[in-house]
């Protein structure tokens, strides 16, 4: 047989081991179309691997321990034997690596219990070796905040969660007692956020943790709510504006987070003219302070206005 | 039924029941002769025909299932080579993938890599990396020098030593070659270049050393507060208290020194008057900085140029 052939072959079977071990029961009948292979001869190929068995020329029955089986027409994981794929001598490739070594230091700082499922020391033994091929290591990049363990604990395992009343501040400081219902927790671009009902107007919504201020029992019981797939980001292009000014191009790096850099020209006097993009008022007003008076906004007029507004109001406060 | 002992499988077949065969003797030291005892593919032919054969059917396993077995030159023996990972270690990092999801990174690869076919619909935390992380990976590992445009057009020649993130923003660690100082680079300010890559690599690998500090671990200290150089100045600043639990997370070495009633001041030692001020004037008018006296008149100076006031 043609050397592609077998190579095509152990390629998708490698394949569909990687998918039955990491995600679930693989169809075979939609590999077969998938790969653009006969059912038939797909099953085959598999059978391959999951009856692998052979008596050798020595008469000794040679039959490895399998983990995988093939059950009405679908390839799925079976018991806790090895894969074949434990057998890889091949480090993966560095951006692999990379991405595994955040995730696992991610992963590691998350839990009190480190070895209640034995894999604790596995992971810092991995983690070493994944330190090995990258060449250097990364930090956790989500901090969990202080209330996030008494968020997570009113979310129910068995069914049933429990109401809470929380206090929270907004981005504009302003603070509100709520009756929620949490739904979930989750961590995008290193903050981490509580998505719940707000019983105060029936509205799902998600709330950063690091702005809840204190947590206290809501008084009674729901049904645990389905968690639902993370987002990539928030969609906050609703909430944009856009703001020109020219400064000293070191103020950027300094610019307060979730400010973005949209178009940027050099000026001949040393400085940078910069378009942001800042979403929301209140981030907006902190903007357009904190660039500092040595940064001139030049655009569109009716933030030069808004700027020396707030100024000459928090200038008062200073003056009385 | 398992087969004849003389009964031949598919090419297939042969390939994986050969790696297992091999990664049961891994203690072993496995000559032809043993191969050839045992798969009746490998016997009834010269010596020569049964090696070569061996040997593309072992370049297909390592070239397909990742799997090396090697032949040793000097003792004439094969031997497979211990896994990168043990199957515990695999299944941790399996079970760290489901929960975070790191995007921006290997997101071509080929799903027979470790956590490329999981399901990460329960992730729990999402990390996005910039793009260009992976174009520094291989330079930080093979310690190879790069050069890239940075921020307003300056051509960068630098040692990278690490990838790191300080607050929510990710930074470079390397070492400037213009004047031999080891910096922070942001990498949204590094410029993307059209049709090209933002990092091009230069001269040998193994060009320099890392230094062995502890910026090689954790998070990179990049609050103006840790790193600024002004004198040394005690703040306080008024607040209420609710605020004031935002700010001692948000200021490094900020601290409530004081409170009464719902209202409370807050003690930080300064080392960059500048940034600070910045800082207390993005909380606006819930915030009132007291003391002391030079950054309350340089907070005044600020805010009356910024409100156009004489």
């Amino acid at each position: 047989m043609a050397r592609d052939a077998v190579s095509k072959q152990a390629r998708v079977v490698m394949t569909l081991l990687a998918r039955a071990e990491e995600s679930g029961d693989v169809e075979l009948q939609a590999a077969a179309v998938e790969f653009d292979v006969k059912l038939d001869a797909l099953t085959k190929w598999v059978e391959d691997f999951v009856y692998l068995e052979r008596r050798l020329l020595t008469g000794e029955l040679f039959s490895p321990l399998v983990t995988f089986m093939i059950d009405d027409g679908s390839l799925i994981r079976h018991g806790n034997n090895r894969s074949i794929r434990d057998l890889v001598t091949k480090a993966p490739p560095i951006e692999v690596a990379v991405g595994l070594l955040i995730a696992a230091t991610q992963y590691i700082t998350m839990y009190d219990d480190p070895d209640e499922d034995g894999l604790h020391y596995p992971l810092i033994s991995a983690i070493n070796i994944l330190r090995k091929i990258v060449g250097q290591e990364y930090p956790a990049t989500a901090k969990a905040p202080a209330l996030l363990a008494d968020v997570e604990e009113s979310i129910g395992s068995r069914g049933k969660s429990r109401a809470q009343i929380i206090r929270y501040m907004k981005d504009d400081f302003s603070v509100s007692e709520r009756t929620v219902e949490i739904h979930q927790t989750y961590s995008i671009g290193g903050y981490w956020y509580a998505k719940l009902l707000d019983c105060g107007d029936g509205r799902k919504k998600s709330f950063r943790v690091d702005r809840i201020l204190e947590i206290s029992d809501g008084g009674y019981s729901f049904p645990t709510a389905p968690t639902d797939e993370i987002p990539d980001s928030f969609d906050l292009s609703e909430l944009a504006n856009r703001v020109i000014i020219r400064t000293d191009d070191e103020a950027l790096d300094a610019l307060p987070n979730g400010v973005e850099i949209d178009k940027q020209t050099t000026l001949g006097d040393g400085r940078v003219e910069v378009e942001l993009i800042v979403y929301g008022e209140s981030r907006l007003d902190h903007l357009l302070l904190a660039i500092g008076p040595n940064a001139e906004v030049v655009g569109p007029p009716e933030m030069i206005k808004r700027r020396a507004v707030h100024a000459a109001s928090l200038l008062s406060t200073y003056l009385t | 039924m398992p087969n004849a002992p003389d009964e031949r499988g598919s090419a297939l077949e042969r390939t994986l029941i050969l790696t297992e065969w091999f990664a049961s003797r891994r203690s072993i030291q496995t000559t032809l002769q043993d191969v050839a005892d045992n798969f009746p593919e490998y016997a009834g032919s010269d010596t020569e025909t049964s090696r070569k054969m061996l040997g593309r059917d072992l370049k297909l396993i390592e070239e397909e299932l990742q799997i090396e077995i090697q032949w040793d030159d000097s003792n004439n023996f094969y031997s497979a080579k211990p896994p990168v990972f043990t199957r515990d270690e695999r299944a941790s990092l399996l079970r760290a993938v489901g929960t975070v999801r790191v995007d921006g990174i290997a997101e071509d690869a080929d799903e027979t890599e470790i956590g490329h076919a999981r399901d990460q619909s329960a992730a729990q935390i999402a990390v996005r990396l910039p793009l260009i992380v992976s174009e520094l990976g291989a330079p930080i590992r093979d310690r190879q020098m790069v050069e890239f445009w940075y921020k307003k057009g300056e051509r960068r020649r630098v040692e990278p030593h690490r990838i790191g993130r300080g607050g929510v923003a990710w930074y470079l660690l390397a070492r400037d070659k213009k004047d031999g100082a080891i910096k922070h680079f942001r990498l949204d300010r590094i410029l993307e270049v059209a049709g090209a890559p933002a990092i091009v690599a230069v001269g040998e690998l193994g060009a320099f050393e890392v230094p062995d500090n502890r910026d090689l671990a954790g998070e990179f200290d990049v609050d103006p507060n840790e790193w600024g150089r002004d004198a040394p100045l005690e703040a306080e600043v008024a607040m209420s208290r609710d605020l004031a639990t935002i700010f001692c997370n948000t200021v490094v070495g900020a601290r409530i020194s004081s409170e009464q009633g719902e209202n409370a001041i807050v003690s930080v030692t300064v080392r960059h008057y500048v940034a600070f001020l910045n800082r207390v004037l993005s909380f606006g008018s819930n915030v009132r900085l007291e003391n002391p006296p030079e950054l309350v008149e340089m907070l005044i100076s600020s805010l009356k140029q910024m409100s156009g006031a004489k």
